[in-house]
């Protein structure tokens, strides 16, 4: 009797099921360390608890984790409002690509970690150096997505448009962008993940505040259940935050088939 | 031939491209000429790579020839214009767009109002058969209704002139069959100016009116057939086996 039903909850309950059974698989291992080296699941758990209860450097943890978010949210708009058109421009118009392509070829290489120093002399350890870093990481992977996604538009589109009349202009926006669209929102799937984990980096060093400060904390404090607390929090968010993106990828590019 | 001046002319056209790593410039059409009158069916057949879509895009004004000129009534082409409309090989369809979006394209990009060139777009739809698929993305059709939309795509334009680019090569031959019957009854209904190139020397019998056999590379018009068979026209008719056999004897193309 596995009729419709049955396949509508199969895919939740094999969901359901990975994720029991990773903490199932977490919780034996704990048994048989040493609960200061690995907490179990259930005193995580607990450690949770408290933790929204009890402030941690006079702020409560959702309040911490508002504050990460805040940060992302605001480097990952300006790399969107400045990155993508960059990237566009650079694909569509030879000049700007060989204008502003050495210089990215020269900036790629460099990992956003690698900024902080310098960000931190320029703008100090407060919010100034932690937008910018996740600005950084996010902006590049915007700039070289919507660029290689513009760079492989099938000529044929634009041939097609051209023959019917339409305009350079016409053409960049009626066809060269939408036809990018797919490569435009890997990229900004790519640069949201980038900024997440750039935030955290960035909050490890001299932060009073955010996610990357509870973890930092908790190692101060010599607690691991509460690193931990910190650990599935980022997962969590990140995870909420691409899966929102996807969501917004299908609703605006109804006419891409997906593999699942 | 008339001597009244032809719909479209090619007076010496050549078209030669740089090849990257090479010093010679690679000749692909060489001094080709031809005329069409008003609302002539004229296939232009010839074998793969030998510049049949060069010369298509030449008369499109999507490239420039090298030396000669195209005459579209008298003046010469310099840029595409909605007096022509191209159906591509590779259908070149936009994957985003709807059927009816796609077919509308024309019309959207000439600013013709939303409600206005989706009337439009309907009425070509239901000329090509493809009713009922108007809300449906290239992705979900087959390659013989994907150039459907593309017929109507171009249709729906107005054009005087359709430019027709192998639009059945990808096709398999029961659809192709079936595509080339209803072209020829649809230009019967809404008779164009039309130049089709292909390869495939028993679509050329059944769809032109002439016929210009073009050489391997460099291109060039090697020879011209009047096709005198009446509408409907039959694959097994005997006037249509005697040209097929006319004209495979004189190319090297052979079926
Ligand atoms: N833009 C281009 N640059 C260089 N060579 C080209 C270009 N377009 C076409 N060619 C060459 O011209 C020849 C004829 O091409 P084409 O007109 O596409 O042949 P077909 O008859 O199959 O349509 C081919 O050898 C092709 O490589
Ligand atoms: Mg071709």
């Amino acid at each position: 009797m596995i009729g419709r039903l049955g396949k509508r909850l199969m895919p939740a309950a094999l969901t359901t099921g990975s994720l029991l059974a990773f903490v199932a698989f977490w919780q034996v291992v704990s048994l048989y360390t040493n609960p200061d080296f690995l907490p179990s699941p259930g005193r995580v758990w607990d450690e949770a608890v408290r933790l929204f209860h009890t402030p941690v450097g006079g702020k409560d943890i959702l309040a911490h984790v508002g504050f990460s978010l805040r940060r992302v949210l605001t480097a990952y708009l300006w790399a969107t409002v400045l990155g993508l058109p960059l990237g566009l421009c650079m694909g569509w118009n030879r000049t700007c690509e060989k204008i502003v392509s050495p210089i990215f070829e020269l900036l790629r290489p460099i990992p956003p970690i690698a900024w902080i120093p310098i960000a931190i002399l320029w703008l100090g350890v407060a919010e100034g150096s932690k937008v910018f870093i996740c600005f950084v990481g996010s902006f590049v992977i915007l700039v070289l997505n919507s660029y290689t996604g513009m760079r492989y538009v099938d000529p044929l589109l634009i041939d097609a448009a051209r023959s019917f009349g339409a305009s350079r202009r016409q053409q960049f926006f009626n066809v060269a962008v939408p036809a990018c669209l797919p490569s435009i929102f890997a990229g900004l799937q790519n640069a949201l993940s980038m900024a997440w984990m750039c935030v955290l980096a960035a909050e490890l060093v001299g932060a009073r505040e955010g996610v990357g400060f509870i973890i930092i904390q908790g190692m101060d404090l010599n607690r691991p259940p509460m690193i931990l607390v910190g650990m599935i929090l980022i997962g969590i968010v990140g995870s909420l935050l691409a899966a929102s993106l996807r969501w917004a990828e299908r609703a605006l590019c109804p006419w891409r088939r997906e593999l699942v | 031939m008339t001597k009244q001046t032809a719909k479209i002319e090619c007076r010496d056209l050549s078209k030669a491209f740089h090849v990257p790593g090479q010093d010679q410039r690679l000749l692909v059409l060489d001094r080709v000429s031809l005329s069409v009158r008003e609302n002539e069916f004229l296939v232009v057949l010839g074998p793969g790579q030998c510049g049949k879509t060069v010369l298509l895009n030449c008369i499109a004004g999507l490239i420039e020839p090298s030396a000669g000129q195209v005459l579209l009534g008298g003046t010469p082409v310099t840029r595409p214009g909605p007096d022509r409309a191209m159906v591509f090989q590779r259908y070149a369809l936009m994957p985003w767009k709807t059927v009816e979006h796609n077919v509308a394209f024309g019309l959207a990009v000439r600013g013709v109002p939303v409600k206005e060139r989706l009337a439009t777009a309907h009425h070509y739809i239901d000329l090509v058969g493809l009713k009922g698929f108007e809300k449906a993305y290239p992705e979900q059709l087959s390659g013989g209704m994907k150039q459907r939309v593309g017929i109507a795509r171009a249709y729906a334009n107005a054009p005087d002139i359709l430019l027709m680019d192998e639009p059945f090569g990808a096709l398999d031959a029961q659809t192709r069959y079936a595509m080339e019957q209803d072209l020829r009854s649809i230009w019967e209904k809404d008779k164009r100016t039309v130049i089709f190139v292909t390869n495939n020397i028993e679509e050329a019998i059944y769809l032109g009116d002439r016929i210009l056999v073009m050489s391997v590379l460099p291109g060039r018009v090697k020879a011209e057939y009047a096709i005198d068979i009446p509408s409907p026209r039959n694959y097994t008719d005997p006037a249509f086996l005697t040209y097929r056999k006319q004209i495979s004897n004189a190319t090297d193309l052979s079926l």
